[in-house]
């Protein structure tokens, strides 16, 4: 990958998150459950993994 | 609870810290690991996570809102970002030799020591009440465990006046001036101080991991069970379920992450190289999660045991396991707070105690005469001791903060005070590495309006109270008790809203000065730079080498400054003269290492005292950055030719061994034939002259005589022939005449010419055909002396007395395989490849003579070849050589006639 | 009288044919050796008066042959001829390092060669 795709990776990521954890999405998990869990901890926990996860690959990708 | 084996385990953990940063410190080896290491660079990121993160979070999620989650939302945001924007501060910082936040700043604006001032009083002003929050929590949490169960404890002191907060500023005051004042040459990299903070990043997560495990596991049943005690549909995102706030807060703290001065300061000062970003990206969020996995069922947890009572939700962590009666418990929670709160002290007061002995007061007193008589020869110790000052001054302040205001405020409030100070920087700094027209008016703009409705909404209803003006304090502060986040998202909206208006506004409608735009192209465009910062920085005027040396040995030593000279200019071909004026990237270079060491302001006071510097125009700034990207263009075009130079004699080399080894074969086979022919020329010879001088020669000798010519004579034709042979397929001369065949039927047809042969040599034969091989595509008469060649050579090497030979063919995927064995002695070990080069007969350097094929194998491998098959012999166990050939049913290369 | 032995080591059979006739017709007695082993065999067991060796032969080659006949005292005083396609100023020095009396090479005159062994064997 060369710089300008990698930047623009993150780049995307990051907005992508963003988008991610407000309204309107945030709002429709909020009275949701999952088991005796709200689900919105267990969604928020899910897109910090993705985060974390695609930085993790894009990292081993560009050694 | 007795506060004295309390204070002894805080005071043993502090002991500690100073052991792993004495360690780190005194090896090299540890400070190598330290320095390059990403995952070290990832926990001291975490820094991040203080004592508000702490015992805040879980206060604040026992209201059942989850708004303390955007505290950490948006770092993650960030995170991925940090490539972007963490990557060019670190190699504008490297470049520039810049080394706090207000150098960065000032460096990119005009290098303006009033706003490299500005920024750093203000830093101060917005940070100092968060370290003093960090003395807060620290404090609080220890007088919940002293005094539990017997409030008379609850003021734990020494003599009646020295608290345990005053114990721990000193303590942590003594370990930044062991650990980040000792060595002030060494390039701002402090790695016993890092190592020390990210071990704190450690134990801080185990106790909160440790803890959460304890609330939900051991003091309740199940994870689950925990979660059951949130009121239906009670978990909410704030108190009113606002989403711009719930955004809002987001924007700021990831702003907050970014700029906070304790993050700079790991996050690029601190960095050694900008691969480890790529690990923290991914890395650091893992941590996050982690701390907060356990924050709502703690919270609830503190809910439902405490709701009733008068516990600190602040120090619900501490208060379960007290209640429980886990002494132990809350010490290990206490210790987990106290190594958050003293990583942010520690990394924030050295962050802040640099700025103000570097921008304040090191430029205020450098260049006093009291100063240079008082320190002749030992000026490196000059910004050693304003360090310290500086250090005591951030930190008694701060104490003194927390003495007075800090401990009526809820711990999270004064955090976010300080996030929406130090996101005033925001603008200026964003703008300054992406925007070449940011100018310095328009930073002084955005930063001074910014911080102007920061502190009269936030920091002025916080410092008096109710006794200034009623009206207004009422105003504030009671939307500040009711509607907390509300008023922080607004202030925050509004104070970024006209700080980056302003800044853009001033910025458009003012003249940079040259030297900015100098600077504004070289941190805007800094990858294009980094390499060549020093000639592309414009520097007029009239310096000599004696004065700057001078001004460097007396900071870094007489041996280390000549040694940077020297390393300096011989990179650079600059040719020392003493009489001659210094080449101004010198100069430059001189500026950049004393900066490193103190701050870029007094840096440029020193510079300015030994050199006679010109004003600089518009020219020199055009021409010098023009000159510096046609250097790069025309380095790298250069670079572009030596490499495809280096390519081409590269090839060249090569043609040249292979042309050289051809010529050796080419040698060999000459002689090889030339030998080949001497041999039955030299009987031909022989015999005639015998039979010339001979005439009463009985008959039968002269018809053996004859006889012999003759087969000497055919033997040398056959071997001219074949060499002709060769000699076109290697030539490309003779194409293949593709035709379409029965392999079978032709070597049915090649064993019949051959009977004779055989039946002269009492050889039998056996064949055994494959019937389902198809017609294939081949040359006929070049595969017919192939198979000619083997049989002639099969019938030469079989047993003697009872010779044997097997022919064979077989389908294999796409390909026939034809195989000819017989059963004399086999091919000799290691001459398996040999015998099918055309020089094999004899080395020319060898007199041994082996019983050789002639050149008949080489033409039949090459006819393999052509046809685009193999031919090898393989040794048989029961029989002798087993050579073996295949073929393709159909031929790619050539049109089937 | 006794004619002289005459030994004539070769693996080309054509040319041993011709100079088996050429010392048959000159009076000495031929004796035929195919390679280096047979060579050295009847050499010690018929001591030839001279022997004419080829050098590149299967196995044993021409130097090593005539070095072992030079080594040995029962053949040491045997004449002995080169005669070989090998014509390289290297292989006639060595040729006669080894103990060689005389170094001919292929193709041959028969006068010559005659002439030679007659010379050699004054």
């Amino acid at each position: 990958m060369n710089k300008r795709k990698l930047q623009s990776f993150y780049i995307f990521i990051g907005f992508l998150t963003l988008v991610l954890v407000n309204y309107p999405i945030v709002y429709h998990i909020l009275d949701m459950k999952t088991g005796q869990i709200p689900a919105i901890l267990v969604y928020l926990l899910i897109v910090g993994m993705v985060v974390s996860i695609i930085g993790f690959i894009l990292e081993k990708k560009n050694r | 609870m007795v506060g004295s084996s309390i204070f002894l385990t805080l005071i043993l953990y502090l002991v500690l810290l100073f052991g792993i940063a004495y360690r780190i410190d005194l090896s090299k080896k540890w400070r190598k690991r330290i320095a390059g290491n990403p995952t070290v660079y990832a926990l001291t990121l975490a820094v991040y996570c203080s004592a508000w993160t702490f015992f805040g979070s879980v206060g604040a999620a026992s209201t059942y809102s989850i708004e303390f989650l955007t505290i950490y939302i948006g770092p993650l945001i960030v995170a991925p970002l940090m490539w972007i924007i963490y990557r060019k501060f670190i190699r504008i910082s490297k470049a520039q030799g810049i080394t706090s936040m207000s150098d960065f700043i000032s460096s990119r604006y005009n290098k303006s020591i009033a706003l490299n001032r500005l920024v750093t009083v203000l830093l101060g002003v917005g940070i100092i009440p968060y370290i003093a929050l960090q003395i807060t929590g620290i404090e609080r949490g220890l007088e919940t465990v002293i005094s539990w169960g017997d409030k008379s404890q609850a003021n734990f002191s020494f003599f009646g006046f020295i608290d345990m907060a005053f114990v721990v500023t000193v303590g942590l005051g003594l370990f930044l001036i062991a650990f980040t004042t000792r060595k002030l040459q060494d390039k701002s990299q402090n790695h016993g101080m890092m190592g020390a903070i990210a071990f704190e990043s450690i134990v801080k997560l185990v106790v909160f991991i440790v803890f959460g495990i304890y609330v939900c596991y051991y003091i309740f049943d199940d994870q689950s069970q925990v979660y059951a005690l949130i009121p239906d549909g009670e978990l909410k995102l704030n108190t009113s379920n606002n989403f711009s706030q719930w955004f809002g807060m987001i924007i700021l703290s990831g702003l907050a992450f970014l700029f906070l001065p304790r993050q700079f300061e790991v996050g690029v000062f601190a960095a050694s190289n900008e691969t480890q970003l790529k690990k923290a990206i991914w890395m650091f969020p893992i941590y996050l999660i982690l701390i907060n996995l356990f924050v709502v069922p703690i919270a609830v947890a503190g809910n439902h045991f405490f709701s009733e009572t008068d516990v600190d939700k602040d120090t619900y962590m501490l208060a379960l396991p007290l209640l429980n009666g886990h002494k132990w418990m809350a010490i290990f929670v206490l210790l987990g707070g106290f190594s958050a709160a003293s990583g942010m002290i520690i990394v924030a007061t050295h962050a802040i105690s640099k700025m103000v002995a570097n921008s304040i007061l090191l430029p205020s007193f450098i260049d006093r005469p009291f100063f240079i008589n008082r320190f002749k020869g030992k000026d490196h110790k000059i910004p050693v001791l304003f360090r310290r000052i500086s250090i005591l001054i951030v930190l008694l302040l701060a104490y003194f903060y927390y003495k007075l205001v800090a401990v009526e405020y809820s711990l999270i409030s004064i955090g976010l005070v300080s996030f929406i100070a130090v996101s005033q920087f925001a603008p200026a700094i964003l703008g300054g590495i992406f925007w070449k027209h940011g100018n310095v008016k328009g930073a002084f703009a955005g930063i001074v309006s910014g911080f102007v409705i920061w502190f009269l909404f936030l920091v002025i209803p916080t410092l008096f109270g109710g006794t200034v003006n009623k009206n207004y304090i009422m105003l504030v502060t009671e939307s500040i008790e009711n509607n907390h986040g509300a008023i922080i998202t607004t202030v925050f909206f509004w104070s970024m809203f006209v700080n980056a208006s302003l800044y853009v506004f001033v910025s458009l409608i003012s003249k940079q000065s040259n030297l900015e735009r100098n600077q504004a192209e070289l941190f805007v465009n800094i990858y294009n730079y980094s390499e060549s910062v020093e000639s592309s920085v414009v520097w007029k005027g009239k310096a000599f080498f004696p004065d700057v040396q001078s001004l460097l040995s007396r900071f870094l030593g007489e041996q280390r400054a000549n040694y940077e000279l020297r390393t300096f200019t011989e990179k650079n071909n600059i040719q020392l003269d003493e009489k001659e004026e210094l080449d101004s990237r010198v100069v430059r270079h001189v500026e950049k290492l004393l900066s490193n060491m103190i701050g870029s302001s007094s840096a440029r006071i020193l510079v300015a005292s030994v050199t006679k510097e010109d004003q600089i125009s518009m020219e020199d700034v055009v021409d010098i950055l023009e000159e510096s990207q046609k250097l790069m263009v025309l380095n790298k075009e250069l670079n572009q030719t030596s490499q495809e130079l280096k390519r081409l004699s590269d090839a060249l080399k090569l043609t040249n061994q292979k042309l050289k080894k051809n010529d050796l074969l080419k040698d060999e086979f000459l002689y090889t034939v030339t030998h080949e022919l001497r041999t039955p020329l030299t009987s031909i010879k022989a015999l005639s002259e015998l039979l010339t001088d001979d005439e009463r020669m009985p008959e039968e000798i002269r018809k053996e005589f004859l006889q012999t010519i003759l087969k000497e004579t055919n033997r040398m034709t056959r071997l001219i022939s074949q060499v002709l042979d060769l000699e076109n397929f290697e030539s490309g001369k003779h194409q293949l005449r593709i035709s379409h065949a029965d392999i079978n039927e032709l070597i049915v047809y090649c064993t019949n010419t051959m009977d004779e042969t055989f039946k002269k040599k009492n050889i039998s034969l056996h064949i055994a055909l494959d019937d389902t091989l198809p017609v294939m595509e081949l040359d006929y008469d070049r595969i017919t002396q192939v198979v000619i060649n083997l049989l002639t050579n099969a019938s030469n090497h079989c047993n003697t007395t009872k010779g044997e030979i097997w022919v064979g063919t077989r389908k294999s995927n796409n390909t026939v395989i034809v195989e000819i064995t017989d059963n004399g002695e086999g091919v000799e070990r290691g001459m398996e490849q040999v015998i099918f080069e055309k020089f094999f007969q004899a080395d020319n350097k060898g007199t041994k003579k082996s019983k050789g094929s002639g050149l008949g194998l080489a033409i039949s491998k090459k006819i393999i070849q052509l046809h685009e098959g193999k031919i090898w012999v393989e040794k048989d166990e029961t029989f002798g050589a087993k050579f073996i050939f295949t073929l393709p049913f159909e031929q790619n290369k050539f049109i089937v006639a | 009288m006794s004619e002289k032995k005459i030994l004539i080591v070769d693996d080309e059979p054509s040319i041993v044919l011709s100079l088996d006739y050429l010392m048959r017709k000159n009076g000495f007695q031929p004796f035929i050796a195919r390679n280096g082993e047979e060579a050295l065999e009847i050499a010690k067991n018929e001591i030839p008066a001279l022997v004419i060796l080829d050098i590149m032969m299967p196995g044993m080659d021409g130097y090593e042959v005539c070095e072992k006949l030079k080594s040995n005292p029962l053949t040491n005083s045997i004449k002995i001829i080169f005669l070989s396609a090998k014509s390289g100023k290297e292989a006639i020095e060595k040729g006669m390092s080894v103990g060689a009396d005389k170094y001919l090479t292929k193709p041959f005159n028969t006068k010559q060669i005659m002439q030679e062994v007659m010379n050699l064997l004054q």
